[in-house]
């Protein structure tokens, strides 16, 4: 490999991590009306660059590193290393966000702060890039937490609405209880291995036994930021924040960074780890499931689908299938950007977020009904979309893992996954006939004022629709054994279950029919309750953890005020009673002493002073003694 | 004729002396004080003359003593003088109220 060649790579790596920072600067600055337009171009740049990326990788990787810090002979370096799932991450990165910006061109055209949010974006995508290109766990940690702070700026952008604010501080307490074990994770791992460079790790992994702790501390800040049980609940929360932003950082790209994350660590990670692993995405994928059930907001459904597939994705994880997992984030980042940006459409045309009042839209709006149905169908994983693809290979492995064990137990991560599919189907059926047909149901907006947005918005949409096909992943549109993403990243076994197929179908079509023909149950049951409350998981945070807390605050802060602050003020009486002791030894004794001197002093002078009193006699007198007295002397 | 034990004339003299001494220091008027150093002046005299009985021949201590009694009209006509001028000046004669020294 020719030398310039490198030197090209590192040029390539470094413009790629700059562009967005400086975008970021550049556009705070930015008038809001080239705003849009420069963020556009930064990222299509970036997306170029990432293409050139991949096209010109070596085989091996390239990496940039330099030194940080040094502390006592332990070296700190900043390492960005550039491999094939890193790639992958970046033109992922990059596509979604500039149809993501494209769309927020129209959906946001009257915010006052849109050079704002455009420069909010471009932070985003720096901090999500320097996760991916991130060659030690250290340098991955400050992007990780750049990553929330961006979620934070974002969820919270319209500040001018309490609820934006509280969700947005919301996402970033729960993360950081995420991120806190991230960190102790990051200090175990020197603890144990003396470095914390990825690629040594990996190298490490294989031979030295893992400690199960490492591994479930790490996984601690995949919990929190790729909204896990049980810190799942600050996702829907962040609902709050505009469609676009939901699109790109809370489906598509941010809370991928967890399992981005996972698939890093993966050597450092035991089998004790791997099987909490497992157990936590099943669970969270059919809380997540269950949650969207009968969710009335349509992002809310979204954000809980999002919750599940991502569950998914790392109950993949923890039963062995990098490959699998990565897949499904990849297929799951086009078709669930592409359904949050339908759904923009839609709440744009009727001007609601609530399911109940909208219905009948296949009518007035259908390019976004077409593209939505796209995306839907490969969330639900029917044949022919991507998801189906990348949900069969999931299943596949989960179920081979299920085998490798001998603990009939491990079979209800395998089933559940498979029941959760069927989950799937009901409430993306339900969300589809409630939104696009039965009866328009709104009487405060006119359903002939609902219309198509123009084609900046629609022409993203349809894109990722277009990429939710399964074709551009695999020809066949059964399996994706054939896929180019599994030449890039050979799957380990290829176990295909002839059963799998047939039956993941035949769930998900029984799911999807019930889904269309349920009535929803009386919004008072308490089946009903326990979905849209997400399994009372925010109840059970204020008692037992919210209200301990604040009283735990306030008990302290009685403390510091009767024994601290009594500590404080009783010393400070101490002082001044101390003071005016000196005060009065001083007066007395000092300034006594000193005064007695002066007072001595004066007298003294006084007395001389009187002998020259003007009085011709008193001088005669004294003559007159002087005389005598030196008369007395001689003689 | 026998002489006089010059003693006596010393002791009136010393008598003199201390009188208008006294006088001098413990009289407030200025007056009263001027005539308290002629008393001294005089007491002199007497102690020039006594002491002239040694020297008939050429009698210097009464010449001496004529010079003292000229040279003590001369003062007191000066300082008479003065003290009109202080009284004016001052109104007053009282030797305790004129303090001007005392600055």
């Amino acid at each position: 490999m020719p030398v310039d060649t490198f030197q090209l790579l590192h040029l390539l790596t470094a413009a790629l991590l700059g562009l967005p920072f400086a975008g970021f600067l550049v556009l705070v600055l930015a008038s809001r009306r080239v705003s849009g337009v420069l963020a556009i171009l930064l990222t299509t740049t970036g997306l170029a660059l990432s293409v050139l990326l991949a096209l010109k990788l070596p085989e091996q990787g390239v990496s940039i590193q330099a030194n940080w810090a040094t502390l006592s002979g332990i070296s700190f370096p900043i390492r960005f290393s550039v491999d094939a799932l890193a790639v992958l991450m970046l033109v992922v990165v990059h596509f979604v966000a500039l149809l993501v910006q494209i769309y927020s061109i129209s959906y946001l055209h009257d915010e006052p702060k849109l050079s704002r949010y455009f420069a909010y974006l471009q932070l985003f995508i720096g901090a999500m890039l320097g996760i991916v290109l991130a060659g030690n766990l250290l340098v991955m940690y400050a992007f990780w937490e750049l990553v929330g702070l961006a979620s934070y700026l974002l969820i919270g952008f319209y500040t001018e609405r309490p609820a934006a604010s509280k969700a947005a501080q919301k996402a970033f307490l729960m993360n950081r209880v995420g991120d806190i074990g991230f960190l102790i994770g990051i200090f175990l791992t020197y603890y144990y291995y003396g470095t914390l460079d990825l690629v040594l790790l990996t190298a490490k992994g294989g031979t030295v036994v893992i400690p199960t702790a490492l591994g479930l501390c790490l996984f601690m800040g995949c919990v929190g930021k790729s909204a896990q049980f049980p810190l799942l609940t600050w996702l829907p929360d962040a609902m709050e924040g505009p469609t676009p932003v939901s699109a790109l950082l809370h489906a598509a790209t941010m809370v991928a960074a967890g399992i981005f994350l996972l698939a890093r660590i993966h050597p450092l990670l035991s089998p004790d780890a791997l099987m909490v692993i497992a157990l936590v995405g099943t669970i969270t994928t059919v809380w997540g499931g269950f949650s969207a059930l009968f969710q009335t907001d349509i992002k809310k459904v979204l954000a809980f689908s999002t919750v599940s597939q991502l569950g998914l994705m790392v109950a993949a994880m923890g039963t062995g299938h990098v490959q699998g997992a990565m897949f499904h984030l990849l297929t799951h980042a086009c078709f669930k950007a592409g359904l949050f940006l339908s759904a923009g459409a839609v709440i744009h045309a009727v001007h609601t977020q609530d399911m109940r009042l909208m219905g009948g839209l296949r009518r007035s709006l259908p390019t976004t009904f077409l593209a939505y149905t796209a995306c839907a169908a490969a969330l639900v994983g029917l044949p022919f979309f991507s998801g189906f693809l990348s949900k069969e290979t999931i299943l596949n492995g989960a179920f081979s893992w299920a085998g490798e064990h001998d603990n009939f137990l491990t079979y209800i991560v395998p089933v559940s996954l498979l029941l959760s599919s069927a989950l799937t189907a009901l409430y993306m059926a339900r969300q589809w006939r409630l939104i696009f047909f039965g009866q328009y149901r709104n009487e405060l907006i006119p359903a002939s004022q609902a219309h198509e947005p123009d084609w900046l918005m629609r022409g993203p949409v349809v894109l990722l629709a277009i990429f939710s096909v399964g074709f551009w992943f695999s020809i066949n549109p059964l399996s994706a054994h054939g896929s180019w993403f599994f030449r890039v990243f050979p799957l380990m076994e290829e176990i295909t279950f002839w059963w799998m197929a047939p039956l993941s179908i035949g769930l998900v079509l029984v799911g999807g029919w019930l889904g269309f023909q349920m009535q929803d149950p009386r919004p008072d049951s308490s089946v009903v309750q326990l979905s849209l409350r997400y399994g009372f998981l925010d109840f059970f945070y204020q008692y037992l953890v919210i209200k301990p807390t604040i009283r735990l605050a306030s008990l302290l802060n009685r403390t510091d005020h009767r024994v601290v602050d009594g500590l404080v003020d009783g010393f400070g009486v101490s002082v001044v009673v101390l003071a005016h002791i000196i005060r009065v030894v001083d007066k007395l004794g000092l300034d006594g002493f000193v005064n007695r001197i002066a007072w001595l002093v004066g007298r003294l002078g006084r007395l001389t002073r009187s002998v020259q009193n003007g009085r011709i006699q008193s001088y005669i007198t004294a003559a007159v003694v002087g005389l005598l007295v030196v008369l007395w002397w001689i003689l | 004729m026998q002489p006089v034990d010059s003693f006596l004339f010393l002791l009136v003299g010393a008598a003199l002396f201390c009188i208008g001494l006294t006088v001098v220091v413990l009289k407030r008027h200025a007056i009263v004080v001027l005539m308290g150093i002629e008393l001294m002046l005089n007491a002199v005299n007497i102690n020039l003359v006594a002491f002239s009985q040694y020297d008939p021949d050429r009698i210097q201590g009464q010449m001496l003593a004529l010079f003292v009694i000229i040279v003590a009209a001369a003062e007191s006509a000066v300082a008479l003088a003065i003290l009109i001028q202080v009284y004016r000046h001052f109104r007053t004669a009282q030797l305790d109220e004129l303090t001007e020294l005392n600055r």
